[in-house]
């Protein structure tokens, strides 16, 4: 068995700048979408990210798949550099840490059948198993995540935002990864349906043995699932404590603005 | 969820098998009446231009000075008519719907495939790769374009299969803009990140997700480049660049009986309805395709 405080994924120094390019003269201002910053991921946690719009929390989860390149810092999984990877490695990495989107819509390729998107990992990372193996997977993760099987040859824009919000999921979960971020998976949904898709991240979270990163700038969701929080301020880390911490002793005044502002809690089966 | 139910969940599908897209798209496209009964047409005016001259009396390049402009007639045989030189009118058009019809087909195919691998590959990748390509086409399209067409004529020759590349290889510039817009907006998508993060492979994404959300708008750019095509080569034949005589089009068929209306007026009506029809059911043909590849018509 593992460690239950090992550590998975490591963060240091870690910063993205984009060149400023407005204004008719070349500028030297640089905008920092994520200034210095470090964290941990520990085995089994649910980590939050919250801040305001604009404070880098897409930025470090794209970051974090290399989906952008990093100005600078350091990405470790399990204590190895992710910049020392082979291809080979990489794809293992890649098999291991999955994401979910905000939009429920637009994580789904519009002109593919709800099985052909859930498919889509196991093509990947799967490709010696059959046609039939590959559906039995396909129909076990859509009963996970509570998806009808009459689903699977139905189109995205058939589904309700909720619905495609877990075959959002099902296919991050189809290879079974150790880390998954959602990055605001419940901020285009109804209150009701937010509720839904948390126990259901929830439930799959001990089922699945996932770590998560859960980015949210509402804090009663991040309040209602997270054992930790990082607040993020213009891509700096402001606080990175405990959840229960947070809450009954904020130190900065922004995230005591945050709280403060904290509509009402979500209702959860915890 | 136990074995058993798999199982069932699977026969499910199996019995709903075969539901992607292109599959769809067809079944969709031929409930489409419009576009079913302009396929035919089309298919129809095709094969008889390409097997009706094997089954009339007259050759395409006959002159018979005894019966020029001659109107149409079931007795002498010349059904629609003929020429200022005794020419067959309806083997003319029948031989002409052979090169308008080939060249409107093959210079669009070669124009739109060149083009939308320009522009996704412009789109995709951006960046100073993307700037550099599309100054290409910029400098392309600055350039005038039958000084371009004429100086390939003379570096190539004046081969009549050349006049379908000259022509393709124009009309792309246009295709791989609408093309590379299209793919800069895609590729933002949850979708496409979600592919990149899961290590699909560029070529993947392109072939597997960009493409099939572009077919929409490439289809509606081939039906409005197929006839633009067609009046493109007529109009290149009418400087001399295109078909030499005794070879025809319609375009060219088109442009000689608007000058002979007058007197002959046959020269103009039939060459003309064979270009009206063709061009109208490519138009519908064309809007089924978009409607029929949209799922959401559904
Ligand atoms: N491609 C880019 N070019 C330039 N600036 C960018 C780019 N992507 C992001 N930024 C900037 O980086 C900053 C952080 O953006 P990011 O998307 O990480 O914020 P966020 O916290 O996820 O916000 P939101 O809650 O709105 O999703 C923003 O100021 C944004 O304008
Ligand atoms: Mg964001």
């Amino acid at each position: 068995m593992k460690d239950k405080s090992e550590e998975i994924l490591s963060v240091d120094n870690l910063k993205l700048y984009y060149p400023e390019s407005a204004g008719l003269f070349k500028s030297s201002n640089t905008i920092k979408a994520v200034d210095d910053v470090s964290f941990k991921l520990i085995n089994g946690e649910t980590l939050g990210i919250v801040g305001e719009s604009g404070s880098g929390k897409s930025s470090i989860c794209r970051l974090i798949l290399s989906l952008v390149v990093k100005t600078s810092g350091k990405i470790s999984w399990f204590g190895n550099d992710l910049d020392g990877y082979t291809k080979k490695e990489m794809k293992d990495f890649r098999k291991k840490v999955q994401i979910i989107f905000q939009d429920p819509y637009g994580s789904l390729d519009p002109r593919m059948t709800i099985g052909s998107i859930i498919k889509e990992p196991l093509d990947i990372f799967n490709g010696q198993l059959s046609k039939q193996e590959k559906e039995e997977k396909i129909f076990q993760l859509m009963n996970d995540v509570g998806l009808s099987n009459d689903l699977f040859n139905r189109y995205p824009h058939e589904l309700s935002g909720g619905q495609c919000q877990r075959v959002g999921i099902a296919r991050a979960l189809i290879n079974e990864p150790s880390v998954l971020i959602c990055d605001e998976p419940v901020s285009a949904l109804d209150l009701s349906i937010q509720a839904q898709i948390l126990d259901l991240l929830n439930d799959l979270k001990s089922k699945y043995n996932l770590t998560l990163i859960f980015v949210s700038h509402d804090l009663s969701v991040i309040k209602a699932i997270c054992d930790k929080v990082l607040v993020l301020k213009h891509g700096i880390i402001i606080e990175n404590r405990n959840t229960d911490d947070l809450f009954n002793n904020p130190k900065d005044d922004y995230t005591k603005k945050l709280i403060s502002s904290v509509p009402s809690p979500i209702p959860l089966a915890k | 969820m136990n074995k058993q139910e798999n199982i069932k969940a699977i026969e499910i599908s199996k019995t709903l098998k075969g539901r992607s897209l292109w599959v769809d798209a067809r079944r969709r496209l031929f409930l489409n009446k419009a576009a079913v009964i302009s396929l035919f047409t089309l298919i129809i005016i095709s094969i008889v231009s390409v097997f009706g001259p094997f089954f009339l009396q007259y050759n395409f390049s006959d002159t018979d000075w005894g019966s020029i402009y001659q109107p149409p007639s079931f007795e002498t045989g010349h059904y629609l008519g003929t020429d200022g030189n005794g020419r067959d009118l309806l083997v003319r058009i029948l031989h002409g719907g052979r090169l308008s019809l080939s060249i409107g087909l093959i210079a669009t195919f070669v124009s739109v495939f060149i083009g939308v691998l320009y522009g996704t590959i412009a789109g995709f990748f951006g960046g100073k790769l993307d700037i550099f390509m599309m100054r290409i086409v910029e400098i392309l399209y600055a350039m005038p374009y039958l000084i371009f067409v004429i100086i390939l004529m003379v570096v190539f020759g004046r081969n009549i299969y050349f006049l379908f590349i000259a022509i393709g290889a124009v009309e792309w510039l246009t295709m791989a803009r609408i093309v590379r817009g299209q793919t800069i907006s895609l590729k933002e998508k949850e979708f496409i990140e979600t592919s990149k993060a899961l290590g699909q492979s560029n070529t993947l994404i392109i072939v597997k997700h960009i493409i099939p959300n572009l077919a929409g708008p490439i289809i509606v750019y081939i039906t409005l480049m197929v006839p633009s095509v067609i009046i493109l080569e007529s109009f290149l034949s009418f400087l001399g660049l295109g078909v030499q005589e005794p070879l025809t089009s319609w375009g060219v068929l088109i442009s000689e009986g608007s000058r002979e209306m007058e007197t002959a007026w046959w020269l103009l009506i039939f060459p003309g309805s064979f270009m009206v029809i063709t061009l109208a059911s490519l138009n519908f043909i064309g809007d089924g395709l978009r409607d029929a590849i949209d799922p959401k018509e559904y």
